[in-house]
């Protein structure tokens, strides 16, 4: 189990003498829209890994979530919530212990096709120059992202870095639902509730029509 | 088509909404029931979180009821006064059941209660349905059940406690306090399973108000109209989990779905249909059971705050 509370991490090796040049990174797109039909988007981040050796790591890192793990076990013959364990601030902190608790968050995690156990290799474009993609699933959750780019050195230790932020929103009818949702909490429910109550009243009027 | 809901914050299939919606619409076309039972199990069983679903249930309540309390009213079906009376109750019912849903979620154990109490009324409802089909298909021709509610009188409660209150509709002077009590129940479900609960505000208004028949349908969905519109606006408020895009797809699947279980009615009567609806139900409870008893697939759950 990687001990990484990175939400995706990529990896890739570069074999060349060390140099002072910079590490260059870069984004395709510094927001990814989630519309009403988003089914999953990606990261297109690029750059130039300076000429020299090390070994070029990229992450992208999820916004900060407070989470809970809950357990189920009997009582009574009935199978209830008996313990938990309060994760704050993930992914940037992991949940404590090292526990099943633990383990059952990640797994849980990399269900939704988030926080994978092993890197992926990153499109050498040659002359130092590298892309990579990183895929978002369906239920990606909402926030700032950062993408970091590291160059280890022998001994893993870190040479260079950059950071770069995109934020993952919704846009549209969904940006708009939610954003009147939060600010006007009482005339959405009643919103909601006029929607409904107009459909109802249509239904009983197309059934008079007939009968 | 896949369809991003932006207050439950997850992909779900256009589709597979349209139709539950339909079915459960379908089921109220035929049988007159809300359906509201069958929409919450499902919605979780999908991976909706219980809290959007109760509360987006709640939205899919409100169109049902009001194009059936709208075809009760024009046929003269429904005492407004009892049922303004059931309203307080059920008023207050529903910001008691907010404030239950609300602390079971705080404690992590909404899934539970929500299970314990599916199970128990549609096991108990269920039960009932199949044994007094199988009971009436045995003795074909009498109805002497249907007699028995015809003769209403006051229940003995209804008559002896105080406040109490002509309602001239139903030929009833009776307490205050109990149609207001059957309500409170009514909107306590709203809030916290997101159904009407006619199955159990009918029969209550038959037994203990002593309520003629002909009124009790169309009286208690007058009053979920109301309950359930403010249960969807205190879980808007409250705890954002009323999902309009959501409510949309199960509500046009279910004007669909209504209008053709209106007209396959006329071909689906008698105890057949009725033991049909009775498995229905019997079965999402022991769906919603097998996690309680048996054990559930994956005993860890990560909840998002």
């Amino acid at each position: 189990m990687t001990a990484r509370a990175a939400l995706l991490a990529l990896l890739i090796l570069a074999a060349a003498p060390v140099r002072a040049d910079p590490l260059v990174l870069s984004l395709a797109a510094d927001r990814v829209e989630v519309s009403t039909s988003f089914h999953g988007g990606r990261v297109v981040a690029f750059g130039v890994a300076p000429p020299g050796g090390g070994v070029l790591a990229l992450e992208l890192i999820g916004p900060r979530q407070d989470i809970v793990v809950r357990e189920k076990g009997r009582v009574l013959g009935i199978w209830a919530n008996t313990g938990s364990a309060p994760g704050v601030g993930l992914p940037a902190v992991a949940p404590p212990g090292d526990g099943p608790y633990r383990a059952a968050l990640i797994a849980h995690k990399q269900k939704q096709a988030l926080w994978p156990d092993a890197p992926t290799a990153l499109d050498d474009l040659g002359g130092g120059a590298w892309r990579v993609d990183f895929a978002l699933p369906p239920d990606v959750p909402i926030g700032t992202y950062t993408v970091r780019a590291a160059l280890h050195g022998p001994g893993g230790r870190t040479l260079e870095e950059e950071r770069a932020t995109l934020r993952v929103d919704h846009v549209g009818l969904g940006a708009a639902i939610v954003r009147f949702a939060g600010d006007y909490a009482w005339a959405y429910g009643l919103l909601c509730v006029m929607m409904a109550a107009l459909a109802g009243w249509f239904m009983s009027a197309v059934s008079l029509r007939r009968y | 088509m896949p369809v991003h809901l932006p207050i439950a914050e997850m992909s779900v299939w256009a589709e597979q909404m349209l139709l539950l919606g339909a079915v459960v619409g379908f089921l109220s076309g035929v049988f007159g029931v809300g359906g509201g039972f069958l929409t919450t199990p499902f919605l979780i069983f999908l991976g909706l979180s219980p809290a959007v679903a109760v509360g987006t249930q709640a939205c899919q309540l409100v169109a049902s009821s009001v194009t059936g309390s709208l075809g009760h009213l024009r046929r003269g079906g429904v005492d407004v006064r009892m049922g303004t009376v059931m309203l307080a109750g059920g008023l207050a019912g529903s910001v008691v059941g907010i404030g239950i849903f609300r602390a079971l979620q705080h404690f992590g154990q909404i899934d539970l209660v929500l299970g314990l109490l599916y199970v128990a009324f549609l096991g108990g409802v269920g039960g009932l349905m199949l044994a007094e089909s199988v009971v009436s298909a045995a003795r074909r021709g009498r109805s002497k059940v249907r007699a028995a509610f015809n003769a209403h009188k006051p229940g003995p409660l209804a008559a002896r406690l105080p406040w109490r209150m002509a309602f001239p509709r139903s030929r009833l002077y009776i307490s205050a306090l109990v149609p207001g009590g059957i309500g409170f129940v009514g909107g306590l479900m709203v809030s916290i399973m997101g159904i009407g609960g006619g199955f159990l505000l009918v029969p209550a208004m038959i037994y203990i108000l002593g309520m003629p028949i002909l009124l009790v349908a169309g009286t208690s969905l007058f009053q979920i109209v109301f309950t359930g519109a403010v249960a969807v606006v205190l879980h808007a408020v409250a705890s954002g989990t009323v999902d309009i895009v959501l409510a949309t797809l199960l509500i046009a699947g279910g004007l669909v779905g209504t209008r053709a279980g209106v007209w396959a009615a006329r071909f689906i009567t008698g105890a057949a249909a009725r033991v049909t609806l009775a498995l229905i139900i019997l079965a999402v409870a022991v769906a919603m059971g097998r996690d309680l008893f048996i054990g559930p697939a994956d005993p860890f759950s990560v909840v998002v705050r």
